[in-house]
């Protein structure tokens, strides 16, 4: 072969050198990322949906995924059933103390308590969490316990009355998990945890906050949160942990005056899900793009009325027609 | 420059024996700067998807050493699953390892696989490189641009422990090619072929889900060109008997992995891709970092698309290619171009080769067409090797003068690309191993593993290894065995996992009655055998054991069903004992076809004794 015939190979690549040496590498870590953000931030930014004035400052409330709160009080994070899917951010804060209602895995994630805990933070979990992981502090239903910082929380009777997987049995046995009622400088926040209406719950009182398990068929069905809510009546009501709930919030008309309920959305990954679905879907990887979607589904089930979604689905549905058409 | 020519043509003969030895030192040299942080640490495992490859290897070995029994069921992962009729289980059953893996503790067993499977490729790439060229200096840079590359590192740094069937694959097209070779006799025809096949079978025993349709890929496309190229009809004889043997050896493994199949058909969409202009990149950054990635790579990472050789050796190998001639490099270099531009043209499009190969059945279940990279190389090196020899034959009086630098240029090529496939294992092999508990608690189903603080490595997948330790099974898991892992409901649940961890609210134990409250409870637990004992129920209610139904269940001898998707029987009476048994419902069919093989074989061979060559 003559030198010459070379040159085209030679010359093309050169200038395929020229554009790609331009391009940045990155390395894609494989663990996963470490909450690294100060309380402080997290609080000021839009994550941040409510805000309740206490005795002792503002009260930050950030609604994360699922059964996943974050409270954000005199700079300390306060964390509520973290588990790695959504905790696994670094735009978050460490946190100061962590409360584990449950022992079940959508509220227990050992592996998102070993990313979130800083030195000196406190765990505070019920039995059944104790018995499955380390915990600083066992609280036990009806037990008030004043934490570090100023926080008081009290235990609150979480288990099943009818419900159960099968005879005999129930999703949550008396004396396993507790709910919590959090005293932030005098405004009381009581968080549920995956109960049904039990008469301890319908006997609370002076509660401001509540944040309320609709995760059927485990919890509360939105008829029954709507009843227990009624009988206790918080100033503001949070309905959370309603993946599977129809509808996913409580009948306003019922609960009557006096209560307000505040939707959040507890699944707001899907909404990320689907961003990231478009970018890819314009890149054409349509396959990436349908996965995303499909991962998008799983984490919240109604975002599939979106009009881009059903386009998107539509186009990529065109697209896996048997090849010829 | 006559200086340079003078030593070219008379080169002293120190210098052409130092030539000699740097070509014959230059792979050894590779090979164990590659794997020298394998050596230098030797307690450690690899992480990204390492766990997964750990788990699978381990599984054997505690269902052999503990249970005493063949792993035919995997109880500890996803829920129980198929362990033998799985695309990725059982890797090291029907294989060299196994007795390695019995012997050693996991972390020596994985370096003995790893730096010997190295070995093996580097031997075999010797010898098919020989096929093409008798200069020693060309068979050595043939080894090292296609064996330990940086490709190599980077899938072992990534825990994709398939890669390493590769090392069969230069013995395969050596053996194909001298199996169609016109000088080659009747017998040694048959032989090769048989031989190539047991490397084929070995490949599929060993889950190389990649490594055997590539290899088929290749020896197909070669064997037609060949064949049509020479207007002979040997070659497609060959390849229709190596496949027959390979299917026929493989089969106890093959049948009950498509009856598996069957019901969770494995269709992975694909359309990862890098921009055309980007493709020199890929043989010529620097990059050895598994973990990178790049905008000009969509949907996989780093290791899915380098392979560092540099330019001057990507010039040369192009040259080389282009400068070769004959009816075998034509066919090869159509193998290699084909399986290239799956590489190269993949992507986004609907009509690009990768996308269009990828309608079919078998290439359905694969995905990141980056992988046809080093299978594509091999082939092209071949044409490659081929170029040089005729370059290096038309200069007869410079040949012992360039042969001695070539050997140099070895040596200097397979530092270089060694250095950056040192640096992809080292960072890969950085975590303890978890320690092995002296003993066991009786088996229960957990949906996560906690971690642990003897093994907290940063993993792509979820932990599953220290839970086949622990005799713990787990719900999660990353593995493709059957099961629609990318597919989950509401709850993150995989369609056809019945099994429930005892941290999930609908877990009712390892046994249970469905209909009332009668006390079930595992008298004896084994991979592929749970005794159970029920008091209280009445005759017509269900029992379920928590693992995953599959057909090979039985209860008692009689087939059991599944009850939302776990495995469960019928009672008959209020106190009784209830046998589960898994075993692969077509496991027999496999085997006669294998021993129907094992006959044709024998056949053939003595046939071909008897027959002049």
């Amino acid at each position: 072969m003559k030198p010459a015939r070379l040159l085209p190979l030679v010359l093309g690549s050169l200038c395929s050198c020229a554009v790609a040496c331009n391009e940045p590498m990155r390395h894609t870590p494989d663990a996963a990322p470490v909450p690294a953000a100060p309380p402080a931030t997290v609080a000021a930014s839009d994550r941040a949906t409510d805000h309740f004035p206490t005795s002792s400052g503002d009260l930050a409330v950030v609604p994360l995924e699922h059964a996943t709160l974050l409270f954000v009080w005199r700079g300390l994070a306060i964390y509520v059933d973290p588990t790695s899917a959504a905790v696994d951010d670094a735009s978050l804060p460490l946190a100061d103390l962590v409360l584990v209602t449950d022992a079940h895995y959508d509220h227990l994630d050992p592996l998102a308590l070993s990313h979130l805990r800083k030195p000196g933070a406190l765990v505070v979990g019920s039995p059944a969490v104790a018995a499955r992981t380390a915990v600083d502090v066992v609280l036990h239903e009806g037990e008030t316990r004043a934490l570090p910082g100023g926080i008081e929380v009290t235990g609150v009777p979480l288990y099943s009355v009818a419900r159960g997987p099968g005879p005999g049995r129930r999703y949550h046995d008396r004396g396993q998990a507790v709910g919590y009622v959090l005293a932030f400088g005098g405004t009381r926040v009581y968080v549920s945890g995956d109960t049904e209406c039990t008469p301890e719950v319908r006997a609370l009182a002076d509660v401001d906050v509540a944040f309320v398990s609709m995760n059927v068929p485990y919890a509360m069905t939105p008829a029954e949160a709507t009843m227990c809510v009624a009988a206790f009546r918080p100033k503001v009501v949070f309905p959370y942990a309603y993946r599977h709930a129809e509808p996913p919030t409580l009948d306003r008309a019922a609960l009557g005056p006096g209560i307000e309920v505040r939707q959040r959305s507890f699944y707001p990954r899907g909404e990320a899900y689907r961003a990231r679905a478009y970018v890819a879907f314009t890149r054409g990887q349509w396959g990436y793009a349908d996965d995303l979607l499909d991962e998008a589904r799983r984490l919240d089930p109604a975002g599939d009325a979106d009009w881009r979604v059903q386009w998107t689905r539509q186009w990529l549905k065109e697209d896996e027609r048997p090849w010829p058409w | 420059m006559n200086a340079l020519l003078a030593f070219l043509r008379s080169p002293s003969p120190g210098i052409v024996r130092a030539g000699r030895l740097a070509a014959a030192l230059a792979v050894p040299a590779m090979i164990l700067l590659v794997v020298s942080p394998l050596l230098l640490h030797p307690w450690t495992l690899g992480e990204h998807n390492w766990d997964q490859m750990n788990t699978q290897r381990e599984v054997v070995v505690q269902t052999l050493a503990r249970f005493h029994q063949f792993p035919f069921w995997d109880p500890y992962t996803c829920g129980g699953h198929p362990a033998w009729g799985s695309l990725e289980s059982d890797p090291i059953v029907v294989s060299p390892w196994l007795p390695v893996y019995l012997l050693a503790p996991l972390p020596i067993a994985i370096r003995i696989e790893i730096i010997v499977s190295a070995i093996v490729g580097a031997l075999g790439a010797w010898r098919l490189a020989a096929r093409f060229t008798d200069s020693r200096a060309i068979q050595s840079l043939f080894t090292v641009v296609t064996v330990v590359n940086s490709r190599w590192a980077m899938q072992i740094a990534a825990g994709h422990s398939w890669h390493l069937l590769y090392g069969l694959l230069p013995w395969i097209l050596y053996l194909f090619d001298r199996a169609i070779d016109p000088k080659t006799s009747r017998r040694d025809t048959v032989r090769h072929v048989v031989v190539a096949g047991l490397c084929l079978a070995l490949m599929a025993y060993g889950d190389g889900i990649y490594p055997v349709p590539h290899t088929a890929f290749a020896l197909t496309v070669y064997a037609v060109f060949v064949a049509k190229n020479t207007r002979r009809i040997l070659p497609l004889y060959a390849l229709a008997g190596l496949g027959v043997v390979a299917l026929g050896l493989a089969a106890p493994k093959l049948v009950p992995l498509f009856e598996e199949l069957q019901r969770f058909p494995r269709v992975i969409k694909s359309d990862e891709a890098i921009f055309p202009q980007y493709i020199p990149t890929i043989f010529t950054w620097r990059i050895s970092d598994y973990a990178a990635s790049a905008d000009f790579v969509s949907g996989a990472l780093w290791h899915e698309w380098g392979l560092y050789v540099g330019w001057p050796a990507l010039i040369a190998l192009v040259a080389a290619i282009a400068f070769s001639r004959g009816e075998r490099e034509r066919a090869l270099k159509w193998a290699g171009l084909v399986m290239f531009s799956f590489v190269a043209l993949a992507g986004p499009h609907p009509i690009t080769p990768w996308r269009l190969l990828h309608l079919l059945p078998v290439f359905k279940s694969q995905h990141v067409p980056g992988r046809w990279l080093y299978a594509s190389v091999t082939v092209l090196a071949c044409c490659a090797a081929s170029g040089a020899d005729r370059w290096l034959r038309g200069k007869s009086t410079l040949r012992p003068g360039i042969e001695a630098l070539l050997g140099f240029v070895a040596v200097a090529l397979a530092l270089d690309m060694g250095t950056v496939s040192r640096d992809a294992i080292a960072q890969s092999f950085v975590h303890p191993s978890p320690a092995v508990p002296a003993s066991v608690a009786p088996f229960h189903m957990v949906h996560r593993l906690a971690p642990r603080p003897d093994y907290a490595p940063g993993l792509w997948d979820v932990s599953t290894l220290p839970g086949v330790l622990d005799n713990v099974g787990t719900l999660e898991c990353d593995t493709d065995n059957g099961l629609h892992t990318l597919h989950r409901d509401g709850e993150g649940r995989m369609p056809g996992v019945g099994a429930y961890g005892d941290d999930d609210p609908d877990y009712q134990g390892e046994a249970y009655v469905v209909e009332h409250a009668a006390t079930a409870t595992v008298a004896s637990f084994t991979p592929n055998e749970v005794e159970v004992r029920v008091e209280g129920a009445e005759p017509g209610d269900h029992l379920v054991l928590n693992q995953n139904w599959d057909p090979g269940w039985t209860a008692d001898g009689v087939p059991a069903i599944a009850l939302h998707d776990a495995v469960a029987t019928p009672l008959r009476g209020s106190s009784q004992r209830v046998v589960f048994r898994y075993r692969p419902p077509s496991l027999w069919l496999g085997l006669v076809a294998c021993m129907l093989t094992l006959g044709a074989i024998a056949a053939a061979l003595f046939w071909t004794r008897r027959a002049p060559a």
